[in-house]
């Protein structure tokens, strides 16, 4: 019984440990998550989003000039570009978004 | 026995407070995350800069040197503020420091938004997506449309101060943008010129309408093509003038890659009528004429596969009446040579032949921030 109730507390003190582990695993991505906005969200459907975010952002961006890559800017600053891109472009407001949700997963 | 039991107590009362503590200081930690993250602005400082040279008649030298800050705010979904400054500085150290644009936008559905401020003249597309030094093929701008060199007066102002509505929709698999305004409108000079920039504010509170609609009819936007229309009264309230201003300005952008390379082709055409016959400042004062003036130009540029170089040939075209002093028929062909260091950045080198002036070397390096 005794011997039970010991390895019942041992039992739940791993798995203490273990919850307390992954604790620690999910702290970075958070702040991940939590700096570059929405990018799990985007990471996660990137495959669907690329098709049009992509080809948007070739067709459009070269209208005017040289399409800028990805890394070129910052995710938060691809999000203020993207809107006022929209603006000088004629761009609807969807068109935009699949860009910048484009150009901030490949970044 | 009953020590192993104390040891395993302890142990679970330690891991059971460092889950604690952790947990504790993971929801503070995500806490000041979440608030940061909510006090970052979503902003971008882009714009550009340039280093001009040009040599004509012999005389050459470094002739200015620019610097354009452009400032992008997304406040939310909605709202949005974007500004432009222009530092300059000129060879002989005169500066010029100006507010290029400065508009706020409130976005109302996908298609539309309301804007005001200080905005690009909507009309045509060079002024309002080209002039910018990296984006602008040429070492220089198209006369009559953005270029007051030796006198010659534009066709439309570099920016306007009113409010407008514009946006985007889709039309089966073709494209549609829009963009309609209200601004202070033209002033009307004595030599039977137009000021379109409203400094000195409305001189005869009737405001100008003006409006661009372009239409992408292929479905990859490779080809545009673009109507605008402005009109408003020019003449002053004191000058009891009601002389009315209109212009009409087309423009086409064709850009196409291809496998032995990319083509890229714009142009654009302003043509300007004003109401009034005669003018006391003219050539023959009073003598009447009609006051049309035209400007057009057309650029092709071609770059080959996997090159860095880029070749641009331009023409641009100013028709003026020979009644006025304020400019001369004008047709200049500018051949260039682009070498872009990055995708934003570009050493360019162009020839002016003028047809009633010196020719002229330009060579000017231009980098988007």
């Amino acid at each position: 019984m005794m011997k039970k109730s010991i390895q019942y507390i041992l039992r739940i003190a791993i798995y203490s440990g273990f919850i307390g582990l992954l604790a620690n695993c999910n702290g970075p991505k958070k702040l991940v998550e939590v700096q570059n906005t929405n990018s799990t969200m985007v990471q996660s459907s990137t495959t669907q989003m690329e098709s049009g975010g992509v080809q948007l952002w070739v067709n459009n961006c070269n209208r005017c000039h040289n399409s800028p890559p990805p890394a070129a800017y910052s995710d938060r600053e691809w999000e203020a570009i993207a809107n006022h891109m929209q603006k000088v472009a004629g761009l609807t407001v969807t068109e935009a978004d699949k860009i910048s949700e484009y150009l901030r997963a490949s970044n | 026995m009953k020590t192993q039991v104390r040891t395993s107590t302890r142990l679970f009362s330690m891991l059971l407070l460092f889950n604690l503590s952790w947990v504790i200081m993971q929801s503070q930690d995500k806490a000041i995350i979440d608030n940061l993250a909510r006090n970052q602005k979503t902003f971008a400082l882009v714009g550009y800069t340039t280093l001009n040279y040009e040599s004509s008649n012999g005389d050459g030298g470094f002739i200015s040197a620019t610097y354009n800050p452009i400032f992008v705010y997304k406040v939310n979904d909605k709202l949005s503020f974007n500004a432009e400054l222009e530092v300059e500085v000129e060879d002989s150290w005169d500066g010029a420091f100006a507010l290029e644009f400065a508009e706020f936008n409130y976005q109302l559905n996908n298609n539309i938004a309301v804007y005001g401020g200080k905005f690009l003249s909507p009309l045509g597309t060079f002024q309002s997506r080209y002039h910018p030094a990296w984006i602008n093929k040429s070492v220089n701008n198209p006369i009559g449309i953005q270029n007051e060199l030796n006198g010659i007066k534009r066709l439309q102002g570099d920016s306007e101060l009113g409010f407008g509505l514009r946006g985007g929709f889709h039309a089966g698999s073709t494209r549609l943008n829009y963009d309609v305004y209200l601004t202070n409108g033209p002033k009307l000079n004595d030599d039977g010129s137009v000021d379109f920039e409203s400094s000195g504010g409305d001189n005869n509170n009737s405001p100008a309408v003006g409006g661009r609609v372009g239409f992408l009819p292929f479905p990859n936007s490779t080809f545009e093509i673009g109507i605008s229309a402005y009109g408003g009264r020019a003449g002053a309230s004191e000058a009891y003038s009601d002389a009315q201003v209109t212009l009409l300005v087309f423009d086409l952008n064709y850009v196409k890659g291809t496998e032995i390379g990319v083509f890229d082709l714009k142009g654009q055409y302003n043509d300007q009528k004003v109401s009034d016959t005669t003018f006391p400042e003219t050539i023959v004062p009073f003598q009447e004429f009609n006051n049309n003036t035209s400007a057009s130009y057309l650029q092709l540029a071609y770059r080959p596969p996997q090159s860095n170089f880029e070749i641009v040939n331009r023409i641009s075209n100013l028709n003026v009446p020979n009644e006025v002093f304020w400019g001369l028929d004008q047709t200049r062909y500018t051949i260039g040579l682009d070498y872009w260091v990055n995708w934003n950045a570009a050493f360019k080198v162009g020839y002016d032949i003028i047809n009633n002036d010196s020719n002229a070397l330009g060579i000017t390096f231009a980098m988007g921030l």
